[in-house]
């Protein structure tokens, strides 16, 4: 008999009914690369908006004043410390005379400062959309086995925002019973150190529970883990070729290929998995992912043949970043879940 | 063979005392184990040799041998022993990897292999065995903690491991869940041939059912007897035995009999006398799930209160809203006269003291003393401690750890360090949810022993327990919680039997009213 038949509480359920997770890992992949590929400012708001909206739609959850806050927060922090340290520029917005401190404090740093902020934003706004939309379990069993302790640190990296958040109650419920409630800045030591020691027990529980479930030990043949751990091995050589000697490209492309088959027969020969229940693929997962694909193939085209449409570079004086509305109206395909969730 | 332990020492890693110490074991296929010491003696830390978390996952120093159905965990990690081990921790909700019951109890089971016909079936036999049909698309965080408990056995028993380890499964369990559990323990002993070692201090359903018994203390086995005293064992949560007047008397795991039940001849008359704690027509729950409702209860001062009742049922609920963490939707509660429904938890907590079921968080300081410093500091006590933090601590037998790290303690002996940390302002009221969880026998007996002598001075007790042999001997009444609602109480010595759930009616709010006397908010 199967559970479904026997009924049960199905209230809690999430609604609506998101994509499929690979979908939405490819998703995750194209809007960070985006994000990756990026320096313009209104491009990289762009990439945030669409975050949001599409987080809101799948969730339910719409972005409050605590998110806006924290996105400026994001972009507020680059932008003061490299005005502080950056002494490049030629618009003067302030002179220092402060020793090490002090001296010409100029518009282009920063300008500078809140791209490079802007760009850390759009990143860990994608992770953390990624994060609400996608159950780690959902990663977990899609993670070979030879990536297990990449497994259980995308896992607990994934549930640490909810963690904290868990902790931080716990404690906080605590502290009051103990008759203690935290009142000013002054007293922040008393929570930080509990709710990391908390975090950390929490990720330390979560790393016990799989290891005692056999997670990374999946069934498999000792030869096809072998050709896994290969393939992966020699996929990482090629990539690290790529990234650091962009002479050797040929040479790279070798070794990405042979690290690609060796990961397609470890594939091949693991079989295909078991599940419980799969989760279907649909025909809106499908157009999802190839909008997605097809807007970071835009980008990264770009990025070889015309790198100065993607970024922007304030030095040495100041000038109004361009928006241009063909690459904007890319971005905006990462929008496709919005348009393919239904509700339940 | 199928479990060989050969002069296991393990030491953790920045201690000195090993936590086993020259450990030798044989256990035969298809044998039921039953493993009992007192808090802190060693019992998780043998078990996680047999896993391979000693010391694959915990580091430390290990010397010896064990072995798993020939595979000797030197080599083998947890993950290669996953196949043959399955175990079930004392706290099983910071193991929970995925959302919900159903995911995470498939989530091992995708692991193995499994044909997906099977593995439906499997869940569907585990739902219904462990009555968890109702709650498999639950989130698990929203799960009572014997919810979460029966959660943690399907994910264990699912794999039908060859050997399977419980660290006090039935410890969050209410009577009838705790049978069934045993009732399903023995079914896969005799049709799988399972090896099952268990480390339980509630130990009077397993007489029937161990094959053996093995005691550890202070990381050294002891002694290893052939079987229980009474093979026959009495039916699980039954009462082991009552003195005469009605008063009931336990034995410790060893068969003794404990010390006299404190003398409780001196019980108040109640009658006509204010209630110290007054709860009036209330209504709690979660989001929009509601748990409780029309709760009325008395609790007069010096009175020592059970609230007993299946998982699931509200206890924790009911505590949380006393205390002012979860706002009642509806109706009042009274201290002492005065209305505190509405008021801050910290203002609250002065007069009326709560430890949680699972109260890790409680305790953040550096040592168990300074857990006792801290609380009396809060409350602006540290001067003049109405109880005095080194006779508390040597009381509930924590003087030898009062200067360790207290997350670092025993299950048994945090339990007690958080009572210590919330009693030692000798509070009006205290709440108590599920305070034996994880003690062992003696210890239960000095926590009895320490509220009677509390309630001598005036203070008042409710505990939220399913242990009904610990209610029936330490309290002067209990109050049975069904559905969200007081079904009926039962004095001490009026019925001296487990709770009867399925006799008692639901009591007229109208009937409970109390009548606090004084004005709200006073």
């Amino acid at each position: 008999m199967n559970v479904e038949a026997l009924g049960g509480d199905h209230t809690e359920r999430r609604k609506p009914v998101g994509r499929h997770p690979v979908a939405w890992m490819i998703w995750a992949v194209c809007a960070g690369g985006t994000a990756m590929l990026l320096r313009n400012p209104w491009h990289l708001a762009v990439v945030i908006v669409v975050s949001l909206i599409v987080r809101w739609r799948a969730t339910g959850e719409r972005p409050n004043r605590t998110t806006f806050g924290l996105l400026l927060g994001m972009m507020a922090l680059p932008a003061i410390l490299n005005i502080f340290f950056s002494r490049a520029g030629d618009t003067v917005l302030l002179r220092l005379p402060l020793g090490w401190l002090g001296g010409p404090y100029t518009l282009e740093a920063l300008l500078f400062g809140v791209t490079a902020g802007a760009q850390i934003a759009s990143l860990l706004t994608v992770m953390f959309i990624f994060g609400s939309v996608v159950k780690p379990v959902d990663l977990l069993r899609r993670t070979p086995a030879a990536l297990y302790p990449a497994g259980v640190a995308a896992t607990i990296g994934m549930s640490f925002v909810s963690q904290v958040r868990k902790s931080f109650i716990g404690l906080r419920e605590a502290q009051q019973i103990r008759g203690y409630e935290p009142r000013s800045l002054r007293d922040l030591p008393s929570v930080t150190g509990p709710l990391l020691v908390l975090t950390l027990e929490s990720a330390y529980g979560v790393a016990e529970g799989l290891a005692v479930r056999g997670f990374g030990n999946a069934v498999g043949s000792r030869a096809q883990g072998r050709i896994m751990n290969s393939g992966l091995a020699i996929l990482a050589v090629g990539l690290s070729v790529w990234a650091f000697a962009p002479a050797g490209l040929p040479l790279g492309a070798i070794f990405v290929l042979v690290g690609g088959v060796l990961l397609w027969e470890a594939r091949r020969r693991a079989g295909v998995p078991r599940r419980y229940e799969w989760e279907k693929w649909t025909r809106a997962d499908a157009v999802v992912t190839g909008l997605c694909l097809g807007e970071l193939t835009v980008h990264a085209i770009l990025a070889f043949l015309a790198p100065g449409l993607l970024t922007y570079y304030p030095y040495p004086r100041a000038s109004w970043p361009q928006f241009l509305w063909p690459l904007a109206m890319a971005a905006i395909l990462l929008s496709a879940p919005v348009w393919s969730i239904h509700d339940d | 063979m199928m479990i060989e332990i050969h002069n296991l020492t393990y030491t953790y890693p920045e201690e000195i005392t090993p936590a086993l110490d020259q450990v030798r074991l044989e256990i035969d296929a298809g044998q039921l184990v039953v493993l009992e010491g007192n808090s802190g003696s060693g019992k998780s830390t043998l078990l996680g040799s047999i896993n391979g978390l000693v010391p694959h996952f915990y580091g430390g120093r290990f010397a010896g041998q064990v072995k798993v159905e020939g595979l000797d965990t030197r080599y083998a990690h947890p993950g290669e022993l996953a196949s043959r081990v399955g175990t079930v921790f004392q706290e099983p909700e910071s193991r929970f990897i995925t959302g919900s019951v159903l995911e995470e109890i498939v989530f091992g089971l995708e692991a193995t292999g499994l044909e997906a016909a099977e593995m439906r079936r499997r869940v569907a036999d585990i739902a219904q065995r462990l009555n968890l049909v109702e709650l498999m698309h639950r989130p698990l965080g929203k799960l009572s903690g014997g919810e979460q408990q029966r959660v943690a056995l399907a994910v264990a028993m699912g794999r039908q491991p060859k050997v399977l380890l419980l660290d006090e499964p039935t410890s969050q369990l209410d009577q009838p869940t705790a049978e069934a559990v045993l009732s399903w323990l023995i079914e896969l002993h005799d049709s799988l041939g399972l090896t099952t070692l268990v480390a339980e201090h509630r130990l009077e359903g397993l007489g029937k059912l161990a094959s053996r018994r093995l005691i550890l203390s202070n990381g050294r086995l002891t002694e290893q007897r052939a079987a229980f005293p009474s093979a026959g064992g009495e039916p699980l949560g039954q009462s082991p035995g009552r003195r005469p007047g009605g008063l009931l008397a336990g034995c410790d795991g060893k068969g003794r009999m404990l010390s006299p039940v404190p003398d409780l001849s001196f019980r108040l008359n109640y009658q006509g006398s204010p209630p110290r704690l007054s709860v009036k027509g209330l209504a709690a729950g979660y989001d929009l799930r509601p748990v409780l409702s029309d709760v009325c209860l008395d609790v007069h001062p010096g009175e020592i209160v059970a609230l007993v009742g299946r998982n699931g049922s509200g206890k924790t609920t009911l505590l949380r809203s006393l205390m002012g963490l979860l706002p009642p939707r509806t109706g009042e509660v009274w201290l002492d006269g005065v209305r505190i429904d509405g008021r801050k938890v910290a203002e609250v907590a002065r007069r009326m003291a709560y430890v949680p079921q699972w109260p890790g968080t409680l305790l953040f300081a550096d040592s168990v003393r300074d857990e006792l410093t801290l609380t009396l500091r809060h409350h602006g006590l540290d001067q003049n401690p109405p109880l005095l933090p080194e006779e508390l601590l040597s009381e509930l037998g924590l003087d030898k750890v009062a200067g360790r790290y207290p997350r670092d303690l025993s299950a048994g002996e945090r339990q007690r360090a958080a009572i210590a940390a919330v009693i030692v302002t000798k509070p009006d009221l205290l709440l108590l949810d599920e305070p034996t969880l994880g003690m062992d026998a003696s210890t239960q007996e000095s926590l009895g022993g320490l509220l009677h002598r509390l309630r001598k001075d005036g203070m008042s007790v409710l505990i939220a327990t399913h242990d009904q042999s610990f209610a029936h001997r330490f309290s002067d009444r209990v109050a049975g919680l069904e559905g969200g609602r007081i079904i009926g109480e039962v004095s001490l010595g009026e019925s001296p039997a487990p709770f009867p759930y399925e006799q008692a009616q639901p009591m007229s709010g109208e009937a409970l009213r109390p009548r606090p006397g004084r004005g709200r908010h006073a």
